[in-house]
């Protein structure tokens, strides 16, 4: 366990100084911050543009840090050679590969957590104050969003954990996309089972998405937000289970 | 040193001037604002999963700024309701799109649009009350259908949350044929329910208009009255409000004034336009107006005893 959190350690350090991921979280907070002056533009419905905005940033930017740190945190390793002291170590592959995933979420949570400070903050400055804001929806998006991270630095780490960080960056976007297409899938093929299966392999990412209900103010029911959340942690550890496994066999000469 | 530099710059700075004018001209910035291109709603509504949201909300501005155009007539309304049919498409709750459009496109006279616009809000919108109540003025103002006007004013008044004075509104035109009155009533009506600066500004210009059709109705039939009582028309409008026929003469909405000519019409200095509504298209197989159902026909009557 200490092994895994010393890991995690070294991985959070790490990824803080990373410029890709700053330069990521920079661009987030700048356009949270402009979504106030992008609402000047419309009439009548300028907290919808405010809400959408700020939480789409997060989104996307969120998702964007997710594929390229953990795309590159194994693969990278391997690459760089940087991988071959740690395993010499008593050290398990699965408890690396652990403390990496860990280390990966803290950065993650951490950044959206100032992601969701700055779109409060506007949203506050906007409405003129926290009570005006509801409170309860915008927790429900940002632990939704938070669950999505999770679930896509779970894939970064398996595709991480067989192929190098390009490839594993490229997969990693595409199937965090088509995780947002989880629902047609099951729609689309509703009469074919076999098909339809291809849904629980791609990760729910619409069902924690919660951007409307902020923008509408409407409420989440808990159970339909904990089903979600729940869902979101199993996928990710579904994917995290299947990396270790992976990388435990990987031949690493 | 410093010299050249400042120089060099002020030598570069007229090309460069001169340069941006011709750029910027060629981007088409100093023609009216424009949307080149419109997807397919539908399609793109499939193809942004997870970002329908902020796409109708991108496409929403790119509306507002349509709308908000100073010089609308060079470039005219075609692509509004394309634009507001993408918005609701990808976000079936933005009532702004609809109540907007809806109003705008009724003030451009692109009725068929404005009522197509509507009726989608109230299908698969928010179901504001503003919507069949603005359906009731397409028909009412515009087609002089008041048999349609009716009964979207009766739907709007049945709709939860309306004004309480939509109810009467709706009674008014049932029983009578509908008067330049009731149009403004109707308008004032509308304002109440825009709850924004461009819906409230449209509708200010055409509560002008009914304004003016209002008080062409009033004095035309002062004018009769004074005919009749006198064998021969005013020289002037003034003449009817010493007559007593009128208890002042009406303030013209566009700034301008009435006037009478010498076969004694009234006229408008600034905008002399008489609104001949027109004839609503109808169904051929009811001969009722277009989306207008007819009442369930009353149960039979009970055979009289035969004395």
């Amino acid at each position: 366990m200490t092994a895994i959190l010393a890991i995690a350690g070294v991985t959070v350090r790490d990824a803080l100084r990373q410029k890709l991921a700053v330069n990521l979280l920079f661009f987030a907070l700048a356009l949270i911050a402009a979504s106030l002056t992008v609402s000047e533009l419309t009439f009548g419905e300028q907290y919808r543009i405010i809400g959408d905005l700020a939480l789409s940033a997060a989104g996307i930017f969120g998702t964007l840090i997710a594929v390229f740190l953990g795309a590159g945190l194994v693969a990278g390793d391997v690459q760089r050679r940087t991988l071959y002291p740690i395993v010499a170590k008593p050290v398990s592959r699965t408890s690396y590969l652990l403390g990496r995933y860990l280390g990966l979420v803290a950065t993650l949570l951490l950044n959206l957590a100032v992601m969701a400070a700055a779109t409060v903050g506007v949203l506050a400055l906007y409405r003129g104050g926290l009570g005006a804001l509801p409170g309860r929806t915008l927790a429900a998006a940002f632990l939704g969003l938070a669950v999505q991270l999770v679930a896509v630095g779970a894939i970064a780490i398996l595709f991480s954990s067989f192929t190098n960080t390009t490839l594993a960056a490229i997969f990693t976007l595409a199937l965090a996309v088509s995780g947002h297409f989880a629902r047609d899938v099951f729609v689309f093929w509703r009469e074919r089972p076999l098909l339809r299966s291809l849904g629980l392999v791609l990760p729910n990412l619409a069902a924690l998405d919660f951007k409307v209900a902020v923008v509408y103010e409407d409420p989440v029911p808990g159970s339909q937000l904990l089903w979600a959340l729940l869902g979101g942690l199993l996928y990710a550890a579904c994917a995290t289970s299947l990396a270790a496994a992976v990388f435990a066999r990987r031949d690493l000469r | 040193m410093r010299g050249v530099v400042i120089a060099a710059a002020l030598l570069l700075a007229l090309p460069l001037g001169l340069a941006a004018r011709r750029t910027l001209a060629g981007m088409g910035v100093d023609r009216p604002y424009d949307v080149r291109y419109l997807p397919d709603p539908k399609s793109l509504r499939f193809l942004s999963p997870g970002l329908q949201l902020t796409i109708a909300n991108s496409y929403w501005l790119s509306t507002v700024q349509y709308i908000g155009e100073r010089r609308p007539r060079e470039r005219g309304m075609e692509k509004l309701f394309p634009l507001a049919d993408l918005v609701t498409t990808l976000d079936p709750r933005h009532g702004y799109a609809y109540q907007t459009a809806g109003i705008v496109l009724s003030g451009e006279g692109r009725l068929e649009e404005s009522d197509r616009i509507l009726r989608a809000g109230i299908e698969r919108g928010p179901g504001w009350w503003s919507y069949p109540l603005y359906l009731a003025f397409n028909a009412f103002f515009y087609r002089g259908d008041t048999e349609a006007a009716a009964f979207w004013a009766e739907r709007a008044a049945r709709t939860p949350g309306a004004s309480t004075n939509l109810a009467g509104l709706a009674m008014t035109m049932k029983v009578r044929s509908g008067s330049p009155d009731d149009a403004v009533r109707l308008l004032l009506e509308l304002r109440e329910a825009a709850g924004d600066e461009t819906t409230a500004a449209a509708l200010a210009e055409q509560l002008k208009l009914a304004v003016l059709q209002r008080d062409f109705a009033r004095l035309d039939a002062a004018v009769a009255r004074y005919r009749e009582e006198r064998g021969r028309p005013p020289r002037a409008l003034e003449e009817l409000v010493q007559a007593g026929l009128l208890p002042a003469l009406p303030e013209e909405p566009y700034g301008g004034r009435y006037y009478l000519d010498v076969s004694g019409v009234v006229h408008s200095s600034a905008r002399d336009q008489r609104f001949k509504p027109q004839e609503p298209p109808r169904d051929p197989a009811t001969n009722l107006p277009v989306g207008v159902k007819r009442p369930p026909a009353p149960p039979p009557l009970a055979p009289s005893p035969s004395p």
